[in-house]
């Protein structure tokens, strides 16, 4: 069973893996919004992201928009085929378009994020 | 792109909707945020324009028969929930003004949006793209709406693109008032002046223009007079600094 999201109110996903790692992604509501995908500047790995600021951009045929980062920690992977092949993450935002792995300062901090119920929340907001 | 950037911040922290509009003197052309400069540089080159990198996204423009703006509206507002959302209500309003000037006006909506073949110098242009929010207006006196994807009579007059933070969207967008010659695979767009067979009066189109968007949105609208740049403004010399530089201006 894959363990449970966590989302930022930004739209960052965040999943812990087995490995005390966590992945982070953009979820589909966020991808939907976007629209056409046309660019995407990842982070370097090895690199530190801190909860709440930006760690990356993505374009749109009409926006740019930055990616926050869901809980400190430091880049430890990048999913380095996805500028290239940005359509997935429409067509997997939660799997094969997972964006970046990290290895969080706290873990904890990630159960502070909202879950899935939670975040579906915001979103109906929003969309109003 | 400094001052821009001040309003946004402005705007996230106040909670208001804050709006620039500006004029380019001397003309230049502004890339998008994730344009490649090579792309630009014979472009550049042979036009002798000064080159500035915009924050936001989108294709270039040639600046210097256009009216610039920057709208700033805090995420707490509905307008900034959706990238659609903010275009349709800026340029929905501009819709109405140029329909009083005599024009037939329209929002593109695609279909998937229109991009020229990548690599060509056509594409460069953000005047030779269209995507949602483009405003279209009809060359023909008719007016009768054919579909500018077969090359049919209507021309873009107005371009947007969104810099969407955590907590501010900041929208940019240019009005061709005039038809801008001086770079090239840009020549062919019409603006106001020449659709309406004589020169636009900017102050009463701005004007009008932030009557109906302030309606729209339904906001009081309060007019700060002045200019909204100044060099050196206090405080922004980081950020002039961080846009004029070499690292800025060639980051992809």
């Amino acid at each position: 069973m894959n363990p449970p999201l966590r989302f930022a109110k930004t739209h960052e996903w965040i999943r812990c893996e087995e490995d005390g790692t966590a992945t982070v992604g953009i979820s589909a509501y966020a991808v939907e919004a976007l629209t056409d995908l046309v660019f995407m500047q990842l982070p370097v790995v090895g690199s530190r992201v801190t909860a709440g600021e930006s760690f990356g951009e993505i374009e749109s045929v009409k926006a740019v928009s930055d990616l926050y980062a869901p809980v400190s920690g430091e880049v430890v992977a990048v999913n380095s085929a996805l500028p290239s092949s940005l359509e997935t993450l429409g067509a997997d935002p939660y799997g094969a378009g997972w964006i970046m792995r990290i290895r969080p300062d706290d873990p904890a901090a990630i159960d502070q994020l909202l879950d899935q119920a939670s975040y579906d929340q915001t979103v109906q907001s929003q969309s109003h | 792109m400094a001052a821009d950037e001040r309003l946004a911040a402005e705007a996230e922290r106040l909670g208001r909707i804050l709006v620039r509009v500006y004029g380019w003197t001397p003309a230049a052309i502004s890339l998008g945020r994730f344009q490649a400069y090579g792309e630009a540089e014979a472009i550049v080159r042979s036009a002798g324009l000064p080159l500035v990198r915009r924050p936001s996204g989108g294709g270039a423009i040639v600046h210097g028969t256009d009216l610039t703006y920057a709208v700033s509206v805090p995420r707490g507002f509905s307008w900034a929930a959706r990238p659609e959302r903010l275009y349709e209500v800026v340029h929905g309003a501009m819709v109405d003004v140029l329909g009083d000037l005599g024009l037939t006006a329209r929002m593109h909506r695609p279909g998937p949006a229109l991009q020229p073949t990548p690599g060509a110098v056509e594409a460069f242009h953000c005047f030779n793209r269209r995507a949602f929010g483009d405003l279209e207006v009809a060359v023909d006196p008719g007016g009768n709406g054919s579909d500018p994807a077969a090359g049919g009579s209507f021309t873009k007059v107005m371009g947007a693109a969104q810099r969407r933070l955590a907590g501010v969207v900041l929208q940019h967008g240019s009005l061709l008032l005039a038809t801008p010659t001086l770079a090239s695979g840009q020549a062919g767009h019409l603006g106001l002046e020449e659709l309406i067979g004589q020169p636009v009066s900017v102050m009463a189109l701005v004007d009008a223009w932030l009557q109906r968007l302030a309606a729209s949105m339904r906001c009081d609208r309060t007019f700060v007079p002045g200019p909204s740049w100044a060099e050196d403004a206090s405080g922004l010399e980081p950020a002039v600094a961080r846009y004029r530089s070499a690292a800025w201006l060639h980051r992809r």
